[in-house]
């Protein structure tokens, strides 16, 4: 599935800290991408491609201090707003990128990024990968550096979006349903 | 070029984790989504699913089914063509099988087509596995194509005994 041409029209309005914010997928994508990305502790959104601290992201969108708002404001208002949201200690969660039932779509719908995602800034495993796939069961996942960067519906919809990301996944798989019937086929 | 790749993990319903050796395999030069595949020596070639063919520019459609195989308990058709292969380097052409209905979402990287080019080295304590394209591995072992030593260069003998 291509990516919504309209995907930043997108827009909501938020109230944080007693202040009022409308905000624009495109504005906040815009004046957050100009940033470089700050250290990444747990949650992050991605855009264009790169990962910020939701408190950052957040923070330049709206001029607020970092310490008027909690992270978990700002993921709630960067999600409205369709924006990818994660957490990078995926082993602790079981999911590396929200899905629940916005961010597929939302993801799906991104601008497409135009340059490759940051790098995560703590190692992430093959046991992390695993326990965040158990959210994935039944899509498409592209993988890089052990972390989910896309979820899609079918394979092809996975190189498609990966092309218009312009971003290139270490590996892409189908997450099974039903892992131990289906290894237990395979080692008969 | 050696790649050294660690085991897939898959965490299991009822609880563990279950790792495998896979290598991820480039397709025709879709680069950007190399499809990921068990390593299997109980298989006999390069299974795909069959979802992934038309992503990968192959049209199944004027292509002979094979006979029904089970594969992960699916009763699937294998569509067989040939396609360029990529990993650790290494580009090949290959024969492989589309797998209609997909037993899965990955390959199978098996015996045709895989390892008949690439060296594989399975650490299971480490859990990790080692490619190496097999024209690589014999030059580097100074083998011949037939897994020989290359055979050294003999001087020829003076006909009259003497040190040359």
């Amino acid at each position: 599935m291509s990516p919504r041409p309209d995907a930043s029209h997108t827009s909501v309005r938020v109230q944080i800290a007693g202040h009022v914010f409308d905000l624009h997928q495109g504005e906040v994508s815009r004046l957050v991408s100009r940033l470089e990305p700050a250290e990444i502790r747990d949650h992050f959104v991605e855009i264009r491609g790169r990962r910020y601290p939701v408190k950052q992201a957040l923070g330049a969108a709206t001029g607020l201090d970092l310490s008027d708002f909690t992270s978990q404001h700002a993921r709630s208002a960067l999600r409205r707003l369709g924006l990818p949201v994660g957490r990078l200690s995926s082993a602790h969660t079981g999911r590396a990128a929200s899905r629940g039932s916005a961010a597929p779509s939302a993801r799906r719908n991104q601008t497409p990024a135009t340059s490759q995602a940051a790098a995560p800034s703590v190692p992430v495993t093959p046991a992390d990968l695993a326990a965040t796939l158990g959210g994935y069961q039944n899509r498409w996942v592209a993988i890089q550096r052990n972390q989910v960067i896309t979820d899609q519906d079918s394979f092809s919809d996975t190189v498609a979006w990966l092309r218009a990301s312009n971003m290139k996944a270490d590996a892409v798989f189908l997450v099974p349903q039903d892992p131990e019937r289906l290894l237990a086929g395979l080692a008969t | 070029m050696i790649l050294t790749v660690e085991f897939a993990q898959l965490q299991m319903p009822r609880g563990g984790v279950v790792a495998f050796p896979v290598v991820d395999l480039t397709v025709n030069g879709v680069d950007v989504a190399p499809i990921r595949c068990l390593i299997d020596t109980g298989a006999r070639g390069v299974r795909l699913p069959g979802t992934t063919a038309e992503a990968f520019g192959v049209d199944l459609s004027h292509a002979d089914p094979g006979p029904a195989h089970i594969i992960g308990g699916t009763q699937t058709r294998l569509y067989e063509t040939y396609v360029d292969l990529a990993c650790a380097g290494f580009q090949w052409q290959a024969p492989v099988s589309f797998c209609v209905p997909d037993f899965a979402g990955f390959g199978l990287a098996g015996l045709r087509g895989f390892f008949d080019k690439i060296h594989v080295g399975v650490d299971g304590y480490l859990a990790l596995v080692e490619l190496e394209p097999h024209d690589d591995r014999l030059e580097r072992l100074g083998l011949d194509a037939t897994g020989r030593p290359h055979k050294e260069r003999t001087v020829p003998r003076d006909p009259r005994g003497g040190c040359p």
